[in-house]
């Protein structure tokens, strides 16, 4: 919702939209620093649910860096490094939306680590899938590394941006039932 | 169709028929300015294939066709976008 505006606030409240829940996301551009993740988080941990609250719907978000900005393991450590200290805020619902971006080996490393983080913590989890031609080998990726966790409970893992190909393999993998 | 039904036909056939001559102009327009040997362009000619099929679950099958099917993380990054292909490999 960082990228909205107050009207839109106001449209979604017209709609009768009671809640919201915001991913951390790639912000258009790579940000410079892990102190740039922390005022976003800052952003949407305290910020976006005082807006949201205004207009009576309810915020809720996700925390993690994304894997567009994973391919920097340094940086991407610096930031999840921040993410327990905003686990406590009361508007969030876990690590999200980690995943794939064009399926390299930092970026299933990183991603390999927000799993644990939420395994650590106790989280949901949000799974970004990649797009286009990358989204099936990146599913593929994605569900492996999440089986690969044995404590990570599938019930809690939502995998979001399915297309027809990626669907049942998600549904399926996903459920134990191969 | 059951008399509760929505004609699917009279809801999506104009949608549909605009979108195929939309890729009907798309390739005269490639043919013309030299650029049909593209490897998206051939990505899409392979999977046009799956819209004359018989078999429901085209539009599966059409994204598999447009698909990277190789199966270990590349090496790095080097672009965040996509191109709706995989690249041709020798």
């Amino acid at each position: 919702m960082v990228s909205r505006t107050t009207d839109d606030y106001m449209a979604l409240a017209c709609a009768g939209c009671k809640a919201v829940n915001e991913p951390a996301f790639w912000a258009g551009y790579d940000r410079a620093s892990a102190q740039g993740f922390y005022d976003y988080f800052r952003q949407i941990t305290e910020y976006e649910p005082k807006r949201a609250a205004k207009f009576c719907i309810e915020h809720y978000c996700w925390l993690c860096i994304n894997p567009k900005e994973a391919e920097d393991p340094g940086l991407a450590r610096e930031v999840m490094a921040l993410i327990p200290e905003f686990l406590k805020s009361p508007n969030v619902l876990g690590i999200g939306e980690i995943g794939l971006n064009k399926n390299s080996r930092n970026e299933l490393m990183i991603l390999e680590e927000h799993i644990q983080i939420a395994e650590d913590h106790d989280q949901l989890i949000l799974v970004h899938t990649p797009h286009l031609e990358d989204k099936l080998k990146g599913t593929k990726l994605i569900i492996d590394a999440l089986l690969n966790h044995s404590k990570i409970n599938p019930g809690r893992v939502i995998i979001d941006h399915v297309e027809e190909h990626t669907a049942p393999l998600s549904w399926i993998r996903g459920s134990g039932q191969e | 169709m059951s008399g509760n039904d929505s004609n699917l036909v009279d809801l999506g056939f104009l949608d549909a028929r605009i979108k195929l001559i939309d890729i009907a102009a798309f390739l005269d327009r490639l043919d013309r300015h030299g650029q049909a040997d593209d490897y998206r362009v051939k990505a899409l000619r392979e999977a046009f294939a799956e819209l004359d099929s018989k078999e429901p679950g085209r539009a599966s099958r059409v994204l598999d066709a447009l698909s990277d099917h190789t199966e270990e993380p590349i090496e790095a990054a080097e672009i965040q976008g996509a191109f709706g292909a995989p690249p041709e490999t020798d």
